[in-house]
């Protein structure tokens, strides 16, 4: 017979709390020297975590710094992000949305990094275009490029040209024109624009730039609402949905249908990010051999808009460490290679704000044999601006704004004209309130 | 004798003290839970309503009732409101009767109910955001299934933009949610089900009751504590449903199913406006509350009228 031993409710409670409270002291300090370590944090967002895991197993190769890597889903990442910070975690090198790298500054989160070797040299290698998207408009440097992109009118050569039409529009009349006659020939939606509320404003962008139109002033102030031009590009928008020229369903329709919609040669026309025409190719479909990207956005000034996400890091005893790891990522490795925005190029043709970046041999083949490189070059370098006033902290809540009055404007429920004035009133109130 | 008085007394004395404190000792785990994971967000979401915070400069300003006085003042949120009444009202009555409906017909012994039980738990068990996603092609007005269904028994010749238009993008947003809830009412009311007596139905065909006088006395008398729980559980779910309906439509077209949760996530995850964000959280939270008790009197007001 087993010899049990019993145990009093009292001494059951007491070793309960003592075992809860030991747990409780020895968890405080680990979270201090998960800061405190030689191990660099990098925070990102889940788009090929293996891959982000491969580039810092290869900086740990070549550094001998050991990097932990934390993924946060894309949803929810700036949410989860700040409140890991305001929770006190620590982290060295952090991907960011641009429009939150002035917000984070601001805060302290994010350090300048102009003051650091080799700033200079990475500010002076970028298309001069994109330097003011990672700096501040007294010229601090604060976040490095992630990717880049500039947003390109994809277009489909058979169905032009077998409506009769050898070049692409080169003005917002003529795209209206050329989808006019595709619809009467057959193409059921001419038009695809990314035009789900998330998305409006960087469309805002494209078209504003394209008609040669100043977004806003260095300092943030609503530019668009001065120029008349910018109702003109409204009253169009709204012409297109309303009279058929793009599918119905655009206020909600994702980038797969639209795809699949090009794919297929339903659709003639796609706005967006350059590097959809490789996703399109790798998707395959009967249309994808003829489908190209024109060399210029339809409009008065031809320009586009330049865009892309960021990487930032904070300050604190690791910021050398830090700053290396942040070159590497996105400047070049020890070696002098672009091997990170490479590998990005392999995955998804995601771009860099660096001339050279294009005329490399393995870049252009990873992108494919479809990109004209000189024309991206020259989008980049001298057909595409940055909007300074979107790293602003008050961007994210007007963004939400222009998304739910452009939809309501191309519903019909809001005039072209009174659109431009809600938008500007927006900009100046939030302006103030974040003042 | 003295010091054997004195133990004895001692003895007592804790035997008293534990008594008294023992209970609150053994509830202290339970209380501590539900204040941490109930009490204190609902005090400080309170709490925030009423406040400015700044999360850049870790600064919260209390503001009064300015939140609300903004909200109730904003076109989006009564326009919200609108929505998601008419979005509960579908998601309440679609999945308790179509619940209710293969709850009753799976409970029968037919050949392939284990099939059919199997087949129904299939939506429950997926994610809302593959819900939304799988309805976005359902409904896909180039190669959704459903023109292609309508198209091949011929009702339409010509795909339908279904998403285009403002009251069918509310009606599918809202079927998409249904479609998963019917899947959990009817697990639920097939339990339920389960549990009646057969004697009760032998008894009643004794005493000549018909088949409907069988359902509403017998079988719909036995669910009525279940159908609390099923009605309970659709009206959360019409007042705060937000996965599907952001992965289909994000609110759109225009404010066509922008819901109060979609409010809510945009003060709160896209402006970073948590005192407003609060504000939103709770008008919702009363709402929901306000129509979940109407439900709930509403079923045990007829309780006392049948028994």
């Amino acid at each position: 017979m087993r010899n049990r031993r019993s145990i009093s409710r009292r001494q059951f409670l007491q070793t309960a709390g003592a075992g809860l409270a030991s747990l409780a002291l020895a968890g405080a300090p680990a979270s201090r020297l998960l800061a405190q370590g030689d191990t660099l944090q990098f925070y990102g967002w889940d788009f090929q975590p293996d891959t982000i895991r491969q580039h810092l197993d290869n900086y740990t190769a070549q550094s001998g710094t050991s990097v932990d890597l934390h993924i946060i889903p894309n949803v929810g990442y700036s949410t989860g992000l700040q409140t890991k910070i305001l929770g006190g975690v620590h982290m060295d090198v952090y991907y960011n949305f641009k429009y939150n790298s002035t917000r984070f500054f601001n805060a302290g989160w994010a350090r300048r990094m102009d003051d650091l070797p080799d700033a200079d040299a990475v500010m002076g290698e970028m298309f001069a275009s994109s330097v003011p998207s990672y700096t501040t408009p007294e010229g601090q440097l604060i976040s490095m490029p992630y990717f880049s992109a500039v947003h390109v009118l994809h277009y489909n050569e058979r169905l032009l040209s077998a409506s009769g039409f050898d070049a692409p529009p080169e003005t917002k009349q003529d795209l209206y024109d050329q989808c006019k006659k595709l619809k009467e020939d057959g193409v059921e939606a001419p038009y695809l624009a990314y035009w789900i509320k998330e998305f409006c404003e960087e469309y805002l962008q494209v078209y504003l730039l394209s008609e040669g139109v100043t977004p806003f002033s260095p300092e943030g102030e609503p530019a668009f609402a001065d120029d008349s031009r910018t109702a003109d590009v409204f009253e169009w928008w709204q012409a297109m949905f309303q009279d058929g020229m793009t599918s119905p369903t655009q206020l909600t329709d994702q980038p797969g249908e639209q795809m699949t919609a090009m794919q297929n040669g339903t659709s003639a026309f796609y706005v967006l990010h350059h590097y959809f025409l490789k996703l399109m190719n790798s998707g395959g479909g009967p249309e994808v051999d003829h489908l190209r990207i024109a060399g210029r956005m339809p409009g008065s000034d031809g320009k586009t808009f330049q865009m892309g996400e960021v990487v930032q890091m904070s300050d604190g005893p690791n910021v050398d460490k830090s700053w290396d790891l942040v070159k590497f990522y996105t400047w070049k490795d020890a070696n002098g290679e672009r091997s990170v925005h490479k590998s990005w190029a392999a995955a998804a043709a995601l771009g860099a704000p660096y001339p050279d970046f294009y005329d490399d041999p393995e870049v252009q083949a990873n992108y494919g044999a479809y990109y004209d490189f000189d024309q991206i070059k020259d989008m980049f370098a001298n057909n595409s601006d940055v909007v300074q006033a979107r790293n602003q902290p008050w961007y994210s809540e007007f963004q939400t704004h222009v998304g739910d009055e452009i939809q309501r404007m191309l519903q019909g429920n809001l005039a072209p004209a009174d659109a431009v004035t809600s938008l500007a009133d927006k900009v100046v109130e939030l302006r103030e309130q974040y003042s | 004798m003295a010091s054997e008085q004195l133990g004895k007394a001692a003895a007592q004395q804790r035997k008293h003290w534990d008594r008294k404190w023992i209970p609150y000792v053994l509830l202290a785990p339970a209380l501590v839970t539900i204040f941490v994971i109930i009490l204190s967000p609902l005090a400080t979401t309170i709490y925030y309503s009423f406040s400015n915070i700044d999360l850049i400069r870790d600064r919260t300003t209390f503001v009064g009732i300015d939140n609300y006085v903004e909200l109730f003042g904003s076109r989006l949120f009564w326009k919200a409101v609108e929505v998601n009444l008419k979005f509960a009202a579908i998601v309440v009555t679609v999945p308790t009767l179509t619940g209710l409906f293969f709850a009753l017909l799976l409970v029968e012994n037919f050949k392939g109910r284990s099939i059919g039980r199997t087949l129904l738990i299939l939506p429950w068990a997926l994610p809302w955001i593959v819900v939304g996603l799988l309805w976005n092609w359902v409904v896909n007005a180039q190669f959704g299934a459903l023109n292609g269904l309508l198209y091949t028994l011929g009702l339409i010749d010509k795909y339908i933009p279904f998403m285009a238009d403002e009251d069918w993008a509310l009606v599918f947003t809202a079927m998409a949610s249904a479609w998963r809830q019917t899947s959990f009412s009817a697990i639920l009311l097939l339990a339920a089900l389960q549990t009646i007596p057969e004697d009760l139905y032998d008894a009643a065909k004794v005493d000549g009751a018909g088949m409907r006088a069988r359902f509403r006395f017998i079988t719909f008398a036995w669910l009525r504590p279940t159908l609390t729980i099923v009605l309970l559980y659709n009206v959360v779910l019409g007042f705060l449903q937000f996965d599907a309906v952001w992965i289909m439509t994000q609110g759109g077209p225009g404010d066509a199913t922008m819901l109060i949760s979609v409010l809510l996530y945009r003060y709160t995850f896209i402006n970073f406006d948590l005192g407003m964000g609060a504000a939103v959280s709770n008008v919702l939270g009363l709402i929901t509350m306000g129509v979940g008790l109407i439900f709930v009197r509403l079923i045990y007001r007829s309780h006392t009228t049948y028994a």
